[in-house]
């Protein structure tokens, strides 16, 4: 994935908030999903298309943390909920 | 629980109550087999569960808790073990063939155990007595559209 990439989170996923968790239900795999608070909150923010870049931009303000310092975090867990099917990519990006 | 005390206890019980028994052992059979072969939404498919909750009106209770009772009861003398949601979707199947609604819910708590359990009516069905904890993730129902049972 580029930095580039748009990535919007898969609709009609049925989830549940839990503390401060949220635990996705992902029926194709039979796996419950259980996000902590920070990957809740990138969980939230892609229910709109975003941008990884854009993400970023956003997490680094909310955490107080360099773009890059959250890249780092971030991108290895988008490519794990993309590889569970909880996220694509969005035709923005594609065109 | 050896044979003697099985059949005595079986004695006791009335012919409804037996038939019934008979028939959650065998849906829990069938189910169990569903459940290790077939991905969940293909059950929920052939069951005819659609994602929503079923009416919380209390009509037809009596039967709704006999069916539950049998297949809470079947469940603990099935030799394989019958998991909540196995029981879950036999009481769902049990009352679908009375056409009572049945809503079966999928929850986790804060450990990530994960959990199912039947509702029909006012009650839970299967699955109450480890209910507590647990967080409703999913609610799907057979009969969604029916706002109260016939009887």
């Amino acid at each position: 994935m580029e930095t580039t990439t748009t990535l919007l989170r898969k609709k009609g996923l049925l989830a549940a908030p839990m503390d401060n968790e949220v635990v996705i239900l992902n029926m194709p795999t039979n796996n419950y999903i259980a996000l902590d608070a920070t990957g809740r909150r990138i969980w939230e923010l892609l229910e709109n298309p975003l941008t990884i870049d854009d993400l970023c931009h956003i997490l680094s303000l909310q955490f107080k943390a360099s773009p890059a310092a959250i890249a780092a975090d971030v991108l290895p867990f988008l490519a794990d909920m993309r590889a569970e099917g909880l996220l694509h990519e969005h035709p923005a990006s594609l065109a | 629980m050896n044979i003697r005390r099985v059949s005595r206890k079986l004695g006791l019980l009335s012919w409804t109550q037996r038939s019934l028994l008979l028939e959650a052992i065998v849906l829990l059979g069938v189910v169990r087999t569903a459940i290790l072969l077939v991905p969940f939404r293909y059950i929920a498919r052939t069951v005819g569960l659609e994602a929503g909750e079923s009416s919380f009106a209390p009509g037809s209770m009596q039967e709704a808790q006999q069916r539950g009772w049998a297949v809470r009861t079947a469940a603990a003398y099935t030799p394989w073990l019958s998991t909540c949601l196995a029981q879950a979707l036999a009481v769902a199947l049990l009352l679908r063939q009375r056409r009572i609604p049945c809503t079966l819910y999928l929850g986790v708590d804060s450990s990530h155990r994960a959990h199912a359990w039947a509702r029909s009516g006012t009650e839970v069905l299967t699955g109450a007595n480890a209910r507590e904890g647990f967080v409703t993730v999913a609610a799907f129902s057979t009969l969604r559209d029916l706002l109260h049972s016939a009887r």
